[in-house]
C-alpha cells in the first residue's frame, strides 16, 4: 500500500505538470484546475503518509532491518544505474524528518497553488505558471523522499531549474531575466561543492569495501568508528555544506535570494521562503551523523549561519521594498537554522524550519496581497495606512509579524527560543549572543514593515488611492489558513507529551525527530538535559521574550501605531536623525554591505579582465596556430602542384632517378 | 642514305664494343659478362623509355628492360651453386616472359585506345592531367 502511495505523491504533480505543459495553452483560465487538484490529492496522501510515520504506524515505526533497529521505511523502486559494483537505486525513504518536510512542502505548496488562482488571474499565461509550480512540487518532493544521494542531486538541480523558470516567469522584464540567471549561476557554485561531496562519499564507501550512494548506508559507513577514509569526513561535511549554502543562500552565496524576489509573489512565498531554501537545512539535517563526526565543520556551519543571520538582519532594517525586507528576513532566519545545526541542535533547526515555513509563507502571500491592492507597488514609502483598507491582509500579516518577532505564544517564539537556548547550553555563547541581537533586529524590522505598510498616514499614489481593494477570498483564505499554524504550531510542537510535569518530557517534535538524530547526538556525546523552567531555560526564555518586546516597541514608537484606541503618529524626523547619527552603518545596510558591488568588482571587472586576456590568447595563439597550419598547407599544395606535370616521362624519370639513387646508395653502403 | 650507313657503322661499332667488354669481363664462362650485357641492355631500355616520345617505342623499351632482367636471372641461376635455384631459374624467366606478354597486351590496347581518342602516339601530348 505504502509502496504505491508514496510514489503517487510525486507522480500526481508530475502528471499535472506534463498535462498542463502539453495542453494547458488551450485551457485558458481553467488551466489551474488540473495542477491544483493534483497537488490537493497529493497533499491528502502526503498527510496520511506523514501522520502514519509520525505516529509510528507500521511499516514506518521502529523495526528490525538487517540486524539493526531502524525507524522509517524505505523501498527500492528500480535500479537506475546497474554498472558492475557501481549501482544506484531509485527508491524512497520516509522517516519522521521526511514527514515533517512533507507537511511543510505539501501544505504550503497547496495553499500557494490556491492563492495563485487569484494572483495570476490577470496574467496572460497562467497555464505556464501552474505547470512550473507543479514541476517545482515534483522536484521538491523528490528531494525529500529520495533515498540516494544521486537522486537527491537530480532533484536538487530540478528545484534549481524550476526556481530559475519561476523567477524569470515574467521573462520580458529584464530585471526578472537577470535575477533568474543570477540565482541559477550562484546556485551552481554551491552545486559543484555538493557534486564533489557525493563523489567523495562514493570514494569513501568504496574504500570501506562497498561503494554505495544510498543515504543511510553511506552515512553508516562514513561514521564507522576508526574507519580509514581516503577523504576525511570533515571534508565531506564541508562539501555537502557548500551545496547547502548555495541552495539555502548562506553567506557568501546569499546574493541571489533578494534578487529572486523579481518572480511572482506566490513563487517567493513557496520557493524562496518556505520550501526550496530549506533544502540545504534538510540536507545537513539528513546527513547529521557526518557533521556530528566533524566538530570543526560544525563550528564553521554555526559561524556562517549566525553571520548570515546578523548580516541579513542588518540589511533588512533599511530596505524599502516590502518583498526585499522579507527576503533578507528569510536569509536571516535560514542563518538561525544553520546556526542551530552547527551547535548540534538538529531538532531545533527543523522546528524553526517548519514554523518559519508557515509564517514566512504567510508574510510573503500577505505582501503579495498588499502589492495586489496598491496596484503592483512594492515600495513601502508609497504605502502606509492600509490597515483599514485591507483588513484581512493586515490581520494575517500582523499575526505573521508577531510570530516571526518571537512574541509568545506564537510559533516563532518557541522555535527561536529553542535555537538560542540550545546554543547557549551547548557552550556556544557567542552564537547565543549574536542570536539575541538578531532577535531584536528581527522584531524591529518586521514591525517597521508593518508600520510603514499599514499604520500612519496613507502615502499611496493619489491616482491609485481610491482603487485600493482587499484581495478576493481565494487569496485571503490561504492567508487565514496559514495564520492558524503561525499561531499554534509552535505551541503544539513544543508541548511535551501526556505525562505533564515530567521534567524529562520532550517536546512533540523533539520526540518525533529523536530517532532521526539519535546517531548524530550519540556521536557528539550530548546528554539531553531536562527543561528547567525555573533554571537556566527560564532565564534564557525571559531574555528572548524581552529582546523581542524591545524590538517591537522601538519600531512601534518610530513608525507609528493605531492598534485599537492607541494612536501614535509615526516619527519620520526621529528616524532621520537616528540614521544620520550612524551614517556609515546606515549606508552599509542600505547598500547591502556592498556585496553586489564586491561581486561586480571580483567577477565582472577583474574576472572580465582575465576573460578578455584568455579571449585574446585564444584568438591570437590558439586560433592563429590552427589557421597558420592551414594556410601553410594550402600554400605548399599550390606550389607543389607544379611538380605534378601530368606527363608520363617526367614520372618515369622520377622512377629512374629513384632507382639510381637507391642502387647507388646500396652500392655505397655495401662497399663499406 | 648516309644516315643508314652511319647508323649501321655505329651499330657495328656498338656490337664490337659489347663483345670487347664481354671478353674483358671474362668471356662466356664468367657471370660478370652476362651481367654487364644485362646492365647495358637495361640502360638502353631505360634510355629509350625516357627519351622516346612514341608510346609504342616506350613499350618496346620496357620489353628491353624486362629481357635484361630475364637475362640476369638466367645468368644468376646457371652460375648459382644452390641446386634448387640452378635447376629452376628458367621457370622464373618463363614466368617473367608470360607476365611481359600480358603487360605488352594491356599496354598496347591502352595505347591504341588513347590513339583513337587523341589521334597521336606521342605521350607528351597526352597532357589532360597536367595543370
Amino acid at each position: 500500500m505504502v509502496d504505491v502511495l508514496v510514489p503517487l505523491i510525486i507522480a500526481l504533480p508530475l502528471g499535472g505538470f506534463l498535462f498542463t505543459a502539453a495542453v494547458g495553452r488551450r485551457l485558458g483560465d481553467r488551466a489551474h484546475l488540473v495542477p491544483v487538484w493534483a497537488v490537493g490529492i497529493a497533499w491528502a496522501i502526503g498527510m496520511i503518509v506523514a501522520f502514519s510515520s509520525l505516529t509510528g504506524a507500521a511499516p514506518f515505526g521502529e523495526h528490525e532491518e538487517a540486524g539493526r533497529v531502524v525507524s522509517g521505511y524505505g523501498h527500492t523502486l528500480y535500479t537506475w544505474i546497474p554498472s558492475g559494483t557501481f549501482q544506484v537505486d531509485v527508491g524512497f525513504f520516509v522517516d519522521n524528518l521526511t514527514a515533517c518536510l512533507l507537511i511543510v512542502v505539501l501544505t504550503i505548496g497547496l495553499l500557494v497553488h490556491v492563492y495563485s488562482i487569484g494572483y495570476m488571474s490577470h496574467d496572460p499565461s497562467p497555464w505556464r505558471f501552474f505547470a512550473y509550480l507543479n514541476l517545482f512540487m515534483v522536484s521538491m518532493l523528490l528531494l525529500v523522499l529520495a533515498d540516494s544521494f544521486l537522486v537527491v542531486f537530480v532533484a536538487w538541480e530540478l528545484v534549481g531549474l524550476s526556481s530559475y523558470l519561476l523567477i524569470g516567469f515574467w521573462k520580458h522584464k529584464q530585471s526578472a531575466a537577470l535575477a533568474a540567471k543570477k540565482a541559477f549561476i550562484v546556485n551552481r557554485v554551491g552545486d559543484v561543492g555538493f557534486a564533489l561531496g557525493i563523489m567523495a562519499i562514493f570514494v569513501d564507501t568504496v574504500a570501506l569495501g562497498h561503494g554505495t550512494l544510498n543515504i543511510r548506508d553511506s552515512i553508516a559507513g562514513l561514521t564507522t568508528a576508526g574507519a580509514n577514509l581516503p577523504i576525511p569526513v570533515w571534508a565531506v561535511a564541508l562539501l555537502v555544506f557548500a551545496g547547502a549554502m548555495g541552495k539555502s543562500a548562506q553567506f557568501p552565496l546569499h546574493v541571489w535570494l533578494p534578487d529572486a524576489m523579481e518572480g511572482p509573489t506566490p513563487v517567493s512565498a513557496l520557493i524562496h521562503a518556505a520550501t526550496m531554501v530549506n533544502a540545504g537545512v534538510y540536507l545537513v539535517a539528513r546527513t547529521n551523523p557526518i557533521f556530528a563526526s566533524a566538530p570543526d565543520a560544525m563550528v564553521i556551519v554555526a559561524g556562517i549561519g549566525i553571520f548570515t543571520a546578523i548580516l541579513a538582519a542588518s540589511i533588512a532594517m533599511t530596505q524599502t521594498d516590502i518583498k526585499r525586507v522579507l527576503a533578507y528576513s528569510t536569509l536571516s532566519q535560514l542563518g538561525y537554522m544553520f546556526a542551530s545545526l552547527g551547535v548540534g541542535a538538529f531538532a531545533a533547526a527543523i522546528f524553526h524550519l517548519m514554523t518559519h515555513g508557515f509564517f514566512k509563507g504567510l508574510l510573503f502571500l500577505g505582501s503579495g496581497s498588499v502589492i495586489h491592492a496598491v496596484h503592483e507597488e512594492q515600495d513601502m514609502r508609497r504605502m502606509g495606512g492600509l490597515a483599514k483598507r485591507i483588513p484581512h491582509t493586515y490581520r494575517t500579516m500582523l499575526i505573521g509579524a508577531i510570530a516571526i518577532a518571537g512574541i509568545p505564544p506564537l510559533a516563532g517564539f518557541f522555535s527561536k527560543d529553542e535555537i538560542l537556548g540550545e546554543a547557549y547550553k551547548a557552550g556556544f555563547q557567542w552564537v547565543w549572543l549574536i542570536g539575541i541581537v538578531v532577535a531584536i533586529m528581527t522584531a524591529f524590522y518586521m514591525f517597521r514593515l508593518i508600520g510603514l505598510t499599514f499604520w500612519g498616514q496613507s502615502r499611496v499614489d493619489p491616482a491609485v488611492e481610491p482603487h485600493v481593494h482587499e484581495s478576493p477570498s481565494v487569496m485571503t483564505t490561504p492567508l487565514w489558513l496559514l495564520a492558524i499554524p503561525s499561531i499554534l504550531l509552535g505551541l503544539v510542537l513544543s508541548l511535551p507529551g501526556p505525562p505533564l510535569g515530567d521534567p524529562n518530557a520532550k517536546g512533540l517534535l523533539t520526540g518525533w525527530l529523536e530517532p532521526v538524530f539519535a546517531q548524530g547526538t550519540k556521536i557528539m556525546g550530548r546528554t539531553e538535559a531536562g527543561f528547567a523552567l525555573f533554571g537556566i531555560d527560564g532565564a534564557l526564555l525571559l531574555g528572548s521574550v524581552a529582546v523581542a518586546v524591545i524590538g517591537v516597541l522601538v519600531a512601534w514608537r518610530l513608525f507609528g501605531v493605531n492598534l485599537w484606541r492607541f494612536q501614535r503618529p509615526p516619527m519620520p524626523e526621529r528616524v532621520r536623525t537616528l540614521t544620520a547619527r550612524v551614517p556609515f552603518l546606515y549606508r552599509a545596510s542600505l547598500n547591502k554591505w556592498w556585496f553586489d558591488d564586491l561581486n561586480h568588482l571580483l567577477f565582472m571587472v577583474i574576472g572580465g579582465r582575465i576573460a578578455a586576456f584568455l579571449w585574446w590568447f585564444d584568438r591570437r595563439v590558439v586560433d592563429d596556430t590552427v589557421n597558420d597550419i592551414a594556410t601553410t598547407t594550402v600554400g605548399a599544395g599550390r606550389e607543389l602542384r607544379r611538380v605534378q606535370t601530368g606527363r608520363v616521362q617526367n614520372y618515369a624519370l622520377g622512377i629512374a632517378v629513384g632507382l639510381i639513387v637507391m642502387a647507388g646508395s646500396f652500392l655505397v653502403l655495401a662497399a663499406r | 642514305m648516309i644516315r643508314v650507313f652511319v647508323g649501321s657503322a655505329l651499330a657495328a661499332a656498338f656490337i664490337v664494343t659489347l663483345g670487347l667488354i664481354g671478353l674483358a669481363a671474362g668471356g662466356s664462362r664468367s657471370l660478370n659478362a652476362y651481367l654487364t650485357l644485362a646492365g647495358i641492355l637495361f640502360t638502353i631500355g631505360m634510355f629509350g623509355f625516357l627519351a622516346r616520345r612514341n608510346a609504342i617505342s616506350m613499350l618496346m623499351s620496357i620489353e628491353l628492360m624486362l629481357n635484361a632482367v630475364n637475362l640476369s636471372i638466367i645468368a644468376f641461376s646457371s652460375f648459382s651453386t644452390t641446386p634448387e635455384f640452378r635447376n629452376n631459374g628458367s621457370v622464373i624467366a618463363l614466368m617473367v616472359i608470360a607476365v611481359a606478354a600480358a603487360e605488352a597486351t594491356v599496354g598496347l590496347s591502352i595505347v591504341l585506345a588513347i590513339y583513337r581518342n587523341r589521334k597521336t602516339p606521342l605521350v607528351d601530348e597526352y597532357d589532360a592531367m597536367s595543370q
